[in-house]
């Protein structure tokens, strides 16, 4: 049994390698592309509100508004990336349900990948937001001595959001192939809805841990 | 191993590459779309609040001028009810004088009426009660009767004055006086005898030779016509006479 999708391997060229991870991104990034294309392609301000395009602007708004009471004042400016995380998580945990798929967030590589995309992002948008010179001032609260353990801090605080993600989707997994082997039929059924719940709070954890790391260190300044 | 480096690699670029297809696709088209309803809402919320300035304004304006149609309305009501009463009281007015009116030319009428029932009534009570006399004096008259009235009549003519007949009596010789002495019934001759002798004392007539005749209408009496004038003394002329001054009195 693999652990990890990444193991399965579909197609190998050099340092290429195309694995299950990668081909079920896709699969979850051209399923959220089309779906968004497909009911975004229409919309029109004069128009009346389809029952599509109505939940998506809900879904749209309370990420919006997630992201305002987590403490980051302009939330367009966060919503495509934390947006995107929330969305790429959800759906790829909830596409566990279909036969045959791995969700991506079960492999490691996708939340270390994921984390280290927050990692990033939190000194790009706090730089931009603040300043290089403001934003490396912060490391040395309250004094410089602070330094070396705020550093550790954000890489202890990247590693732990990459593998608690992790985690619990591929201890999901693993428990559900365990239990296949024991109980065929009732308890992987359960544990697949399990596994939803598991997923839909993980997606949302990751986010809002996201939009907290990136909030912490404008609060930090002073100035979020 | 779990961690492949080429899929983490992979996976960031394919993440970075999500964000931006949802950027593109989804987060921007929708929050435009919303971002525009949330103008277009404000923009008809302002449009509404104008509209609904303007409406209190017209509203006022419209109460103020109700309340001075109001106003004017009272007045015109006011003005038409004193009008009104005014002409009513005139048409009242006009009506009761022609009621007055009419109600004077009724009485004058009613009075007229009742004054020639009165007239017709005394006439025909007069007629019938001189009918009545006629015929009662008819009735009653007889020769004796006649007698006594030409004893009557002798005494008056034979008491007159001689000049009074003067003026009747025709002096000249040339001109024959008319004597004529009319009764009801045929009169005795020693009547006649005596009337000839009273008329040659009386009125100095000597050989006069008047005519005797019988005329019913004096019914009783006698009638003495010299010439123009007229001496008579019986009930018809008492009768003729008293109708006549009735009549002229009615007149």
């Amino acid at each position: 049994m693999n652990i990890t999708p990444d193991q399965i391997v579909y197609w190998r060229y050099g340092f290429f390698t195309l694995n299950s991870t990668i081909l079920m991104t896709w699969i979850v990034m051209a399923v959220l592309t089309l779906a968004s294309w497909l009911i975004t392609r229409n919309i029109k301000p004069d128009a009346p509100v389809t029952g599509k395009q109505g939940m998506l602007e809900m879904i749209v708004l309370m990420i919006h508004g997630q992201i305002e009471e987590l403490g980051l004042k302009r939330p367009t400016q966060y919503i495509s990336l934390l947006g995107t995380l929330f969305l790429f998580i959800l759906i790829s945990n909830l596409a566990v349900i279909f036969p045959g798929f791995r969700p991506p967030t079960g492999s490691l590589s996708t939340t270390a990948a994921l984390a280290i995309c927050v990692f990033l992002a939190v000194p790009v948008y706090n730089i931009a937001r603040m300043g290089l010179k403001k934003y490396l001032k912060s490391y040395a609260r309250p004094n410089p001595v602070m330094i070396p353990f705020n550093i550790i801090g954000e890489i202890s605080r990247t590693l732990s959001l990459s593998f608690r993600l992790f985690g619990n989707i591929m201890s999901g997994e693993m428990i559900v192939s365990i239990l296949l082997t024991l109980t065929p039929f009732f308890f992987p059924v359960v544990m697949n809805l399990f596994g939803i719940l598991t997923g839909a709070i993980q997606a949302y954890i990751f986010a809002v841990l996201a939009t907290v790391y990136i909030a912490a260190a404008g609060t930090n300044s002073g100035n979020n | 191993m779990l961690i492949d480096w080429f899929t983490i690699i992979a996976q960031i670029v394919n993440f970075l590459i999500l964000v931006m297809l949802l950027k593109r696709f989804l987060y921007k088209p929708v929050l435009n779309a919303i971002e525009a309803r949330k103008n277009k809402i404000a923009a008809e919320l302002q449009a509404a609040g104008n509209i609904r300035i303007e409406a209190t304004k017209i509203r006022d304006e419209y109460e103020l001028k109700t309340e001075k149609l109001e106003g004017d309305r009272n007045a015109l009501m006011a003005a038409a009810r004193e009008e009104a009463r005014i002409e009513r009281e005139r048409r009242l007015e006009e009506v009761r004088q022609e009621t007055e009116a009419l109600r004077q030319r009724l009485m004058q009428s009613f009075n007229d009426q009742q004054q020639t029932i009165e007239k017709q009534i005394t006439r025909k009570a007069r007629e019938e009660v001189l009918a009545i006399t006629r015929k009662a004096f008819s009735e009653l008259a007889s020769k004796d009767l006649e007698e006594h009235v030409a004893e009557a009549f002798l005494q008056r003519l034979e008491t007159s004055d001689k000049d009074s007949w003067q003026s009747y009596i025709h002096r000249d010789e040339k001109k024959a006086n008319r004597v004529t002495v009319s009764t009801a019934f045929e009169l005795e001759p020693r009547y006649r005898e005596r009337i000839i002798k009273a008329l040659n004392k009386s009125a100095g007539l000597e050989d006069i030779q008047p005519v005797f005749r019988i005329k019913a209408d004096l019914v009783c009496g006698v009638e003495l016509q010299i010439n123009d004038y007229t001496l008579d003394w019986n009930f018809g002329s008492y009768h003729h006479s008293i109708h006549q001054k009735l009549s002229q009195e009615e007149a």
